[in-house]
């Protein structure tokens, strides 16, 4: 039993390793070096799962960050009820398309089709860290837990960068 | 081994023509360019005084209205601006000013630091008075909502725009969010060489 167990444990050590050849490889992660004063933080990166899958939590040491969220930047309809007019827009009315503003929305999920590369980028999918414990700096490298549906689990070094 | 010089000169040369400027820009010119020369917010590094928005003789001006909490498209827009003028000659000519959405999280303090550790010569503005940002914000078309959600927390919605202003105060051009930084260049140089 106890034999099991080692060949299990280098096994997993293995698979850590190197992601890419377990079922979920995860690619080029990288964090944008903190501003000065910002709470918040994304982080990025290319996510591909040999079978269907999805995203469903991530998490880092507190020294990075008490508290992650897996969030996706939406641009909202027209029909989203806000304050404000876009009356004055000129000719070209709303620029965007729709008008729409920006915001960040929690994501239970992110679904990860059989070998499609999934990308988690600025201005959609991003794995936020909120109330950063110490500013980003360029070099940093920590890692980040990910859980998937299936149960398996894949944790990512994150490379701090310029952006 | 004698042709490389040459080939260098001509290097240097073209290096000192500078990239192309782009016949056409990439950003959004609206017609009639809307005015916002008349508007103003405070800004933070002159004791809160009012800073119109309008670039210096020849200059551009560009604003963005964004909030520091906001860890995907402020700091992507902002460093993608950063990383445009980072090599531009032409980049004294310039200035930037943010104006925060957010002004209760954004105190001074830190919509100042921020601001700096992105450019330690921009222009932070913020005020209390939602009348006076709606007006800032409606001038540009720029939009943005910032509500708290059941279990506390902020959220909050806002244009991803970046705008550029020329010296009579008029809004040359907008970016929408998510312009490369070559574009952003390019168009800077457009409107400073009297695109
Ligand atoms: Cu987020």
């Amino acid at each position: 039993m106890k034999k099991m167990v080692v060949m299990l444990s280098a096994l997993a050590l293995f698979a850590t390793a190197c992601s890419t050849s377990g079922p979920i490889s995860a690619d080029d992660a990288w964090a944008r070096e903190s501003a000065m004063m910002q709470s918040a933080a994304a982080v990025y990166m290319d996510l591909t799962a040999d079978e269907d899958d999805a995203l469903v939590s991530a998490s880092v040491e507190s020294s990075v960050a008490p508290t992650v969220e897996i969030h996706e930047t939406t641009e909202m309809g027209p029909d989203d009820e806000m304050s404000g007019d876009d009356d004055d827009m000129g000719e070209e009315g709303d620029m965007s398309g729709d008008g729409g503003m920006m915001q960040m929305v929690p994501v239970e999920q992110v679904d990860l089709p059989a070998g499609e590369t999934v990308s988690l980028e600025p201005g959609g999918l991003h794995i936020m860290l909120l109330d950063l414990t110490e500013p980003l700096e360029i070099g940093d490298e920590f890692d980040v837990d990910l859980e998937f549906e299936s149960g398996e689990t894949l944790s990512v070094t994150v490379e701090v960068r310029e952006g | 081994m004698k042709l490389l010089r040459p080939l260098l000169a001509v290097a240097v040369l073209l290096g000192a023509c500078g990239p192309a400027i782009p016949d056409e820009p990439a950003g959004i010119v609206r017609d009639p360019a809307p005015e916002v020369g008349s508007v103003s917010l405070p800004d933070l590094d002159a004791d809160g005084r009012a800073f119109p928005f309008v670039a210096g003789a020849g200059g551009v001006l560009v604003v963005y209205f964004g909030y520091t909490s906001c860890p995907d498209v402020c700091p992507t827009t902002l460093a993608d601006l950063r990383r445009a003028m980072a090599d531009m000659d032409e980049a004294e000519s310039i200035a930037v000013a943010m104006a925060t959405v957010d002004p209760d999280r954004d105190t001074p303090e830190v919509i100042s630091g921020y601001l700096h550790s992105f450019f330690p010569e921009g222009h932070p503005l913020r005020t209390e008075d939602d009348a006076e940002l709606r007006a800032a914000a409606d001038a540009f078309g720029a939009d943005y909502d910032v509500t708290t959600s059941e279990e506390g927390d902020v959220e909050v919605a806002h244009t991803g725009f970046l705008y550029a202003v020329d010296d009579q105060g008029q809004l040359a051009l907008t970016w929408p969010f998510g312009t490369t930084w070559e574009d952003i260049q390019g168009d800077l140089r457009w409107l400073l060489h009297g695109g």
